[in-house]
């Protein structure tokens, strides 16, 4: 058959070819306020995991009396490494680095760009009652325990942001796979299933929470479960209908006239080509769960203190209202990592869609 | 079992019922297919035609037993015998895991090559997926298979690398026939091929579907609702009418010659390239196609047909051998 020979030319050769996903990658990256959030998102949260080494009350070295210190990686006492102002105790580093250049012995102390550690009390080294103002040492002011509220703001963000990447990640597993079910198997397992649902998602969740906080105090984990348990049931909506449309699409048709199972059909064939939901969902998901955290947190009903939490400032900043910096500062700080990721998504839903023109750009 | 025969359907029947009400209740049923028979014998084409509705699609789902898929209430009656290397098997009564043994041996080409590929695989993907299931063949002879196919169907092997999205519709009706293709089928399925692509590009795939057919020693079956297509590319044609076969025949006598009244009536809709036959012999019917939920009692046509009877209401007219291999479901006309 030469004459049914499609004519490759040269120039066709050298076409690169794309899957979809990088179709839709490439176009993400012309959403310039989306791409550009996404960049200072991810590095945010990245540097975020290694942030003592930027901001705290640990030195990242010591060198005293000849010998180096890591009091990252290990807790000194105060008299180990010499100590003499207020000398009980863990080392405060802070002390033995104006201590050591007054002496001039050679010892010296290396301190991270912001020296104070977000649980940190202040309240020794700082004149007046807190909460102090913001100043030069403490960019946001400390707050009614005299502790530095731009660290707490910083550990705060890793800590809600994890949260709620933990929290969407399970509860979109259990949705997928429960929607998938529901959409794949179809009949008495679907009418079983979604009225299991309905009865689900009557359960009045604040109500749990609080019931639950006050007969155990919560810890991460505890609220990572009990948020999940409430949030899968969002994503089977949409996973069950992307299920029975794609099902009845001609290439699982195909698919299983190869002898393809079950397995292979929903793994292989309808679940990749029914991710558009969950990934264009998925920061809209997880601004809903910083939000959760933030108000439970605000509630007195989240993380025990004295994790370092958003909702805990805005509490404080609610009972301590003519400190502005205590309100101002963790709603900005929330507002901005709102507002990025929402610009993500905004970004995500525009790559996802299949027309060309594009509003945004 | 006729030795010559690769594939016999026998009474063929599906319903699909339909439920109504608070506690779901069968309220009434669609009779999709209502006793088909059919012989597809080694190396032949069947050409299957019919309006829309009349059931042709549903006969080729059920031979290759894919309608539970959708359907699981679909009620299947009847036979469908294969020849197999093992044997002859009644693949109507096998479970969706004994089938995916033997499906290997009878693939399906799909009418929308927009859908009926998934455009997450790449295009090696999509072709070495039979494979897979029916083979033991290692990584590397799965990837030569895939390059000689493409080359077979008459694409580049250089662009198995390719996504569905970058091809044209004929390229992708190309790429689903090397998919059915990878594990050398004895029957193929062509469910309306071509009547999604072009009228050019319909040729070229019609004459790379009979240039395959005489490689891979292929049994076909043509389903369309293009008469001039079915003409071309099959040997033997049997036409359908809600949910039955009415006639069924050599290409050629059916094609000139036809006895049923609805074949009749079908074949002169076909537009002739003859500007002298403008306006002649053609055979218009009354009213429309009855709703396969409710059949007029017996022959289906009768409330259509220009020599209907009052005895056409009692009995549903068997096939009978009219000429020479030529087989109509009416007893009144010749």
């Amino acid at each position: 058959m030469p004459e049914n020979k499609i004519n490759n030319t040269e120039e066709e050769k050298k076409k690169v070819s794309v899957s979809i996903f990088q179709k839709r990658w490439k176009k993400f990256k012309t959403l310039k306020r989306g791409y550009i959030s996404f960049v200072v998102i991810v590095t945010a949260f990245l540097i975020s995991f290694i942030l003592p080494l930027f901001v705290g009350k640990s030195a990242l070295l010591v060198h005293y009396n000849g010998e180096y210190y890591f009091p990252l990686f290990k807790t000194y006492q105060a008299t180990d490494l010499g100590q003499k102002r207020d000398a009980y105790g863990e080392a405060n580093y802070r002390f033995l680095k104006q201590q050591y250049s007054e002496e001039d012995q050679g010892n010296w102390v290396l301190m991270p760009f912001y020296p104070y550690g977000p649980n940190e009390n202040l309240l020794n080294e700082l004149e007046g009652n807190p909460p102090h103002p913001p100043s030069g040492e403490h960019w946001a002011g400390t707050d009614d325990r005299g502790r530095d509220v731009f660290a707490r703001l910083l550990y705060g963000f890793n800590i809600g942001l994890s949260f709620a990447l933990v929290v969407t990640f399970f509860s979109y597993i259990i949705g997928i796979a429960i929607g998938a079910i529901l959409g794949f198997y179809g009949g008495k397992v679907d009418i079983l299933g979604q009225r299991f649902i309905e009865i689900w998602g009557t359960l009045p969740f604040l109500y749990v929470i609080i019931i639950i906080s006050s007969i155990i105090n919560p810890n991460f984990f505890l609220l990572v479960l009990i948020l999940t348990l409430f949030n899968w049931i969002g994503m089977t909506y949409y996973m069950r209908g992307e299920f029975y449309r794609e099902k009845a699409r001609d290439y699982v048709a195909a698919a299983v006239s190869m002898g393809a199972k079950n397995k292979t059909v929903i793994f292989k064939h309808i679940l990749p080509n029914s991710l558009t939901p969950v990934i264009s969902y998925a920061p809209f998901a997880i601004v809903a769960n910083i939000f959760s955290l933030v108000s439970l947190d605000f509630l007195g009903f989240g993380l025990p203190p004295p994790t370092p939490s958003w909702g805990q400032l805005m509490q404080q900043g609610l009972t301590n209202i003519d400190y502005w910096w205590l309100i101002l500062t963790p709603l900005l700080a929330m507002f901005l990592t709102l507002l990025m990721i929402t610009f993500i998504g905004e970004a995500i839903r525009e790559a996802f869609d299949p027309k060309v023109y594009s509003r945004l750009r | 079992m006729n030795p010559e025969n690769i594939l016999e359907v026998k009474n063929l029947k599906v319903r699909f019922p339909i439920h109504g009400g608070i506690f779901l209740k069968k309220v009434a049923e669609v009779k999709a297919v209502d006793g088909v028979t059919l012989n597809l014998t080694r190396g032949e084409t069947l050409g299957l035609v019919g309006e829309s509705g009349c059931g042709k699609s549903t006969v080729g789902k059920a031979i290759i037993n894919i309608l539970k898929f959708n359907s699981p209430d679909a009620i299947i009656e009847g036979e469908v015998l294969l020849k197999t290397d093992e044997g002859i098997i009644d693949l109507v009564k096998l479970t969706p895991t004994e089938m995916r043994k033997h499906r290997g041996n009878i693939q399906m080409i799909f009418q929308d090559p927009y859908s009926s590929l998934n455009s997450r695989l790449s295009v090696g993907q999509i072709i070495e997926e039979p494979m897979l299931y029916h083979t033991s063949m290692n990584k590397k002879e799965r990837l030569e298979k895939v390059s000689w196919l493409l080359e077979k169907v008459g694409l580049n092997p250089d662009q198995s690398k390719r996504y569905p999205h970058e091809f044209s519709g004929g390229q992708r009706q190309r790429i689903g026939i090397a998919r059915a293709l990878a594990t050398n089928p004895r029957i193929i399925i062509a469910d309306e091929p071509v009547s999604a692509l072009d009228v050019s590009i319909q040729a070229q795939v019609i004459n790379l579907l009979q240039s395959l057919q005489k490689d891979f020693d292929l049994s076909l079956i043509f389903i369309a609702h293009d008469l001039s297509v079915v003409e071309y590319i099959s040997s033997k044609i049997a036409v359908m009418y809600l949910g039955n076969i009415v006639e069924l025949g050599r290409s050629a006598d059916i094609y000139h010659k036809p006895i049923h009244p609805y074949s009749k009536a079908l074949l002169s809709a076909v537009p002739l390239p003859d500007p002298k036959r403008k306006g002649k012999e053609r055979v218009i019917l009354k009213g429309d196609v009855p709703t396969p939920l409710n059949k007029p009692t017996g022959c289906g046509f009768r409330t259509r047909c220009p020599i209907a009877r009052d005895e056409c209401a009692l009995n549903v007219p068997p096939l009978e051998l009219k000429r020479d291999d030529h087989f109509a479901a009416c007893p009144y006309s010749e």
